[in-house]
């Protein structure tokens, strides 16, 4: 992954004589920071943890040395409205100014070293008054006492103060964790939008137990926002999902609050609720703004931090609880259609909601992110390690996104699958739409080359859709072809329906996947899924499996070829386990 | 006189001792263990960056001497409006407002302890040295050995650094 890039403006730092800096050199290789300013040679830094500018901020004039308060304010401004920006500016406080000593540095004035003269504060001053630099991160980077500057600190605006003099590597990476610049297992993005809603959501989870909502349209990680939420709040316990999309209204409350032994006819023990599993961690509740009004009345007592009760179904006694309970909804959820009661939306903290934002609005993080699902699917895949083109880098980013990161991670999860060999992906390997009106009945040399129409049928090595498929059906029933042409097809079309049909099904596999603590990244289920598929209601499960393992036993190439991916896997496996007396020709033939 | 003190301490405690000395010889432990050391700015160090503790360190002791007499309250005399006292007065209230002062603060506590990690800097420092060998040579796996002796410096330096930092920033009235 790509390394953050800091900002650090200081006399002594950015400063260089000679086309050397040596204090830097000292400053990088203790803090772990590679110098990318490009004004000295530089040192060679075992595993860097960030790229690092450095800005002395001063110009030297008829021999003395003076702090350039515009001239900083015109570099930030230049580096801000262009990427790679810094997510984060280090900031020193004392400069020293005055006449130039031998060693090219300032011989410093009384006054430079007058806290309320510092330097430093009065950049401060200046960039927050600069509607332009409103949301610059500044942490304050000096070996001074900051007693004696605490509170202006405050007041201009600073997230932090750390001694320079006594950073190291170690507390350099726990700055840059801090402020959401190292590598992250959950959450990927480093604009200025995201970096805004992670340090709200950092501030959020440590105020104890108090409830966080968190808004976002569909795709942009909600979720993944709750276990962010979760991880840096410290808190001992689990981290418990609750998904209420497609449960039905009576089951919500049983799968919150837990039931008691009898409590309805089934319940032949008892059960403790999503609630109760996060005692001393964090309840996720998604879809929060669909909750039905039967639940939101119990809810409201496990909302309030003062009372925290939950109470399974049929018990006679609430129970305390210690839980931090996040829940996520869709901005559009939350419009006052009178479905939500006014009393729990108080409580859920509505005006200080965390607002994830969405993909259009942080695209300096498309390239990072996309980088990131490439790695991620090529070991998934067993892939050949690959890059993105230039264009399709520019094309990922130019792209509106209205599934959001989902969306951008379904399409780069699909080039990787799909083209598990390339080692460059261009934009025709990402752009789905494209692929979709592709000409798939280009005449091909070879076998089948006289018949157009049945040579479309005849490479399953490039993916297609139900439209190819039909039409490659309508060319095979109305050709006009020799029998031994439509015999030699027909391996091609089974190939081409196999293909097809489990990318179909992997499609109804996400979708009707469930993300739980034992599978965050989502639970297979093949009964729901190929109802999705058939849009058969009534399909029971041993059925579903049948369908499964018909759909494999189609084309043994391409079920090998298909069983690499997790999912397809685990359907099929789980189809095998259901049906096991009645062998499959994909089993048969020894696909595993 | 108190502010010349002050500025003093600034420029050596903060400007050299921790922006420069210490960075150094963390840097130099960083280098040594590095699989791909500089050995040109390694050497440069052991020449000469090292030795700055020696010629500075005249400046540190006279910057503790001198602590209890810039501090106290009793230098206001030298100045507006208490200079104008008459100097009969000006004579025992000095005295009394200086006692006074050190009832209430520890200051030559704060010198002794100044003094104390100035002495453990010295031995760390000398302890080190003695590992240097033959800077042309520069034998890495010799000064492998010995980079205990530069970290045990790091931290003797770090305590002098907390000890001067305590001295109060300004003359307080008692």
């Amino acid at each position: 992954m790509a390394l953050a890039r800091v900002l650090v403006i200081d006399d002594d730092l950015g400063g260089a004589t000679g086309g050397r800096s040596r204090q830097r050199e000292d400053f990088c290789l203790a803090t772990g920071l590679s110098d990318v300013t490009g004004d000295v040679v530089v040192e060679h830094i075992p595993d860097p943890i960030a790229e690092a500018v450095f800005l002395r901020g001063q110009r030297i004039s008829s021999g003395s040395i003076e702090n350039d308060l515009d001239g900083i304010l015109g570099f930030l401004r230049d580096g801000w409205r262009q990427a790679p920006r810094w997510p984060l500016v280090l900031v020193d406080l004392h400069f020293r100014t005055g006449r130039t000593t031998v060693s090219g540095t300032a011989e410093g004035r009384l006054e430079d070293r007058l806290p309320e003269e510092y330097f430093g504060l009065k950049l401060l001053e200046r960039i927050g008054s600069d509607s332009g630099l409103k949301d610059l991160p500044i942490v304050v980077l000096s070996s001074m006492d900051r007693n004696r500057i605490e509170r202006h600190l405050s007041d201009l605006g600073a997230l932090d103060f750390r001694d320079k003099s006594l950073l190291t590597k170690e507390s350099m990476g726990a700055l840059l964790e801090e402020h959401g610049l190292l590598e992250d297992d959950v959450i990927v993005g480093r604009s200025v939008a995201m970096l805004r809603c992670l340090r709200s959501a950092r501030r959020r989870s440590k105020l104890g137990n108090d409830n966080v909502l968190v808004l976002g349209e569909t795709g942009t990680g909600k979720e993944l926002l709750a276990r962010y939420i979760h991880r840096t709040s410290g808190r001992e316990g689990q981290y418990v999902p609750l998904f209420t999309q497609g449960v039905p209204e009576t089951l919500i409350e049983d799968r919150l609050f837990g039931h008691v032994k009898g409590a309805y006819a089934g319940a032949d023990k008892s059960a403790p609720g999503a609630a109760e599993l996060a005692q001393q961690g964090t309840l996720f509740i998604d879809e929060f703004g669909d909750m039905p009004m039967a639940v939101q009345t119990k809810l409201l007592r496990l909302l309030d931090k003062n009372i925290r009760e939950s109470q399974r179904l049929g018990a006679p006694m609430p129970k305390r609880l210690d839980v931090l309970v996040v829940m996520a909804t869709g901005v559009s959820s939350l419009m006052t259609d009178g479905s939500m009661r006014r009393d729990l939306m108080f409580r859920a903290h509505l005006d200080s909601a965390l607002e994830i934002p969405p993909l259009r609005e942080r695209k300096e993080d498309i390239p990072i992110l996309s980088r990131h699902f490439l790695r991620k699917y090529e070991a998934r895949f067993n892939a050949e390690p690959r890059i993105f083109t230039e264009e399709a880098l520019e094309w990922l980013c130019l792209r509106p996104w209205p599934g959001n990161v989902r969306e951008l991670e379904r399409t780069i999860e699909q080039a990787v699958f799909n083209h598990r060999g390339l080692r460059v992906l261009s934009v025709s390997h990402l752009d789905l739409d494209a692929i979709a009106s592709s000409p798939w009945d280009s005449p091909r040399k070879g076998k089948g080359a006289g018949s157009p129409r049945i040579a479309a049928v005849e490479s399953p090595s490039q993916p297609g859709t139900l439209q190819d498929l039909w039409e490659a059906l309508k060319a095979v029933s109305v050709s006009e072809v020799s029998p031994s042409e439509l015999t030699g097809s027909l391996e091609s079309l089974q190939e081409r329906y196999a293909d097809l049909a489990l990318r179909l099904f992997k499609a109804a596999l996400v979708a009707t996947s469930r993300s739980t603590v034992a599978h965050p990244e989502g639970e297979i289920f093949i009964h729901p899924a190929m109802k999705l598929l058939t849009g058969d209601s009534s399909l029971t499960a041993s059925k579903a499996a049948d369908r499964v393992k018909k759909m494999f036993a189609a084309s043994p190439a391409i079920s090998a070829a298909m069983l690499q991916d997790p999912a397809l896997k685990t359907a099929y496996d789980t189809a095998l386990r259901l049906r096991p007396q009645r062998s499959s020709r994909a089993g048969s033939k020894g696909v595993s | 006189m108190t502010t010349n003190w002050q500025q003093l301490r600034s420029e050596l405690n903060h400007d050299w001792l921790k922006n420069v000395y210490l960075r150094q010889l963390q840097a130099f432990v960083i280098r040594s263990r590095s699989s791909r050391p500089d050995r040109g700015r390694m050497r440069e160090f052991l020449q000469a960056d090292f030795y700055a503790w020696r010629a500075r360190r005249p400046s540190i002791v006279a910057l503790l001497d001198d602590a209890e007499r810039a501090l106290s309250p009793a230098t206001l005399f030298d100045e507006a409006p208490l200079s104008a006292c008459a100097e009969l007065d000006q004579a025992w209230l000095r005295i009394i407002i200086h006692e006074l002062w050190l009832v209430r603060r520890p200051v030559r506590e704060w010198c002794e302890s100044g003094r104390r990690a100035l002495e453990v800097v010295d031995v760390r420092f000398e302890e080190a040295s003695k590992g240097i060998g033959c800077v042309c040579d520069l034998d890495l796996e010799q000064l492998g050995g010995r980079l205990g002796a530069f970290e045990a410096l790091s931290e003797a330096i770090l305590a002098l650094i907390h000890r001067i930092s305590a001295f109060p920033h300004e003359i307080e009235v008692v």
